[in-house]
This record gives C-alpha cells, structure tokens and sequence, in this order.
C-alpha cells in the first residue's frame, strides 16, 4: 500500500510543480521542503484537503474516500 | 601741361546673358533681333556661335555720353555681375558640399550604430545561449540530487519525459 506519492514535474525554464498526494497534514509540506531544500527556491504553495485531514484518516486509491479507522 | 588719362583695354565679354544683365541694370533699353542686341544707332552687340561681338562704328553714344565710357560702363557692370555669380555659385557649392559632408557622417553615424546595435543583439543573445546551457545542466544536476534524496527517504522513482518536461515519480510504500 502507498504511503505517499509525490509527483514532481520539471520544465525546460527549471519551473518545478511538485505535487504529492496521500501524504496528510504537515508532513506533506515537510516533505516537500527536506526534498527541495537547496535545489529549488519555493515560490508558492497551495495546500489541497489532503493538508488538512487527520492521521487517523486514510485515502484509498485517490478515490477521496474517507474512512475511519 | 600735364593729365591725368583714365583708359582701358577692350576686353570680350563672353556672356550674352550677363550682358543684358548689365545693361537692364545700366538702365539700357535694347533690342534683341536675331543675333543681334542693339542699344541704339552707334552701338550693337552681334552674338556669332555664343561669342558676343561689340559692334560699333563711331565714338558717339549719345548726346551726353562718349561710346568709350559706355563701354567701360558696360564691361565694370557685366565684371561685376560675373563675380557676384561667381560668388554666388561658390557659396552654393560649398553649402552642397557641407550637407554631403554633414550627410556622409550621419550615415557613417548611422551605421555605426546599427554595427553598435547589432554587436549588442549578439552579445545578449551568446548570453542568453549560455545561461540556457546553464539552466540544462543545473536541471540535470538538481534532478539527481533530488533523486538521490528521494532514495534515501526510502522512495521508488520513476522518471519520464513528456516533451520538454521531465517527470519524476516518487512513491513509498
């Protein structure tokens, strides 16, 4: 089973998109920084509901289907 | 007794235009007939292939003038009129050759700097191949630090390339 998933998308300009999924709360933005940290400037940052839902709360398959254990 | 002679040498007036000149500027009314400009009863002028030929048979001109003096009249005005054309046509001439000159250095200045504008152009454009060529290899070098991290946070990768942009997927189980 996936814990989490980043996609990380490069363009020719050096613009990165990074974008990870089943990975919840603060963890995905520190994640994001340990993985960027002195490679990239961050720029932006958008958190999707993902950011915001609990530990205890496990998304199957991208299926936004919550349920409790 | 002793004088004082003012006299002159006949000298040919070339111009058949400044010589009417000269004498509407004497106040000399004349009649132009073929080749023939003729002042009055003593005195023509007969225009033989361009070359003006003073005609005269006596020494009166008039009741209150002589002939000669007319003549010197005629010759002092027509020399003067030929020096201010002269003049003239020198000024002009240096006025054209000034603007050619004037000309000349605008387009020298002109092309030097479109030379100076082009030299530019392609300096920023070696600049901007570099700093692409930068880019390419700080991307290369950045996605393997990035993968090499991702590894050691226990991450599988797989990497793709969709045109121009690659893509690197991480995941952990």
């Amino acid at each position: 089973m996936e814990e989490g998933k980043i996609v990380i998308k490069i363009d020719e300009k050096g613009e990165i998109t990074f974008e990870t999924s089943k990975v919840k709360g603060p963890a995905c933005i520190e994640q994001m920084k340990e993985l960027l940290e002195e490679i990239a400037f961050i720029k932006e940052v958008n958190k999707t509901d993902e950011y915001y839902m609990k530990d205890n709360v496990i998304i199957k398959d991208n299926q936004k289907q919550e349920v409790k254990k | 007794m002793s004088n004082r002679t003012k006299a002159f040498i006949l000298r040919k007036l070339l111009d058949p235009v400044i010589i009417e000149e000269a004498l509407k500027k004497m106040n000399c009314s004349f009649i132009k007939n073929n080749n023939n400009i003729i002042i009055n009863q003593f005195l023509s002028i007969n225009i033989k292939n361009h070359v003006p030929k003073l005609i005269y048979t006596t020494n009166e001109f008039s009741d209150t003038i002589n002939i000669n003096c007319f003549i010197s009249d005629l010759t002092e005005t027509y020399t003067k009129i030929l020096d201010e054309k002269i003049q003239k046509l020198k000024i002009e001439e240096l006025k054209m050759k000034e603007k050619a000159y004037i000309e000349k250095m605008t387009e020298e200045k002109e092309k030097e700097k479109q030379l100076e504008i082009e030299r530019e152009r392609l300096r920023l454009e070696a600049i901007k191949r570099k700093e692409e060529a930068d880019l390419k290899k700080q991307i290369e070098e950045k996605t393997e630090i990035l993968k090499q991290k991702a590894m050691q946070l226990g991450y599988q990768i797989s990497e793709e390339v969709h045109g121009k942009e690659k893509v690197l997927v991480l995941i952990r189980r």
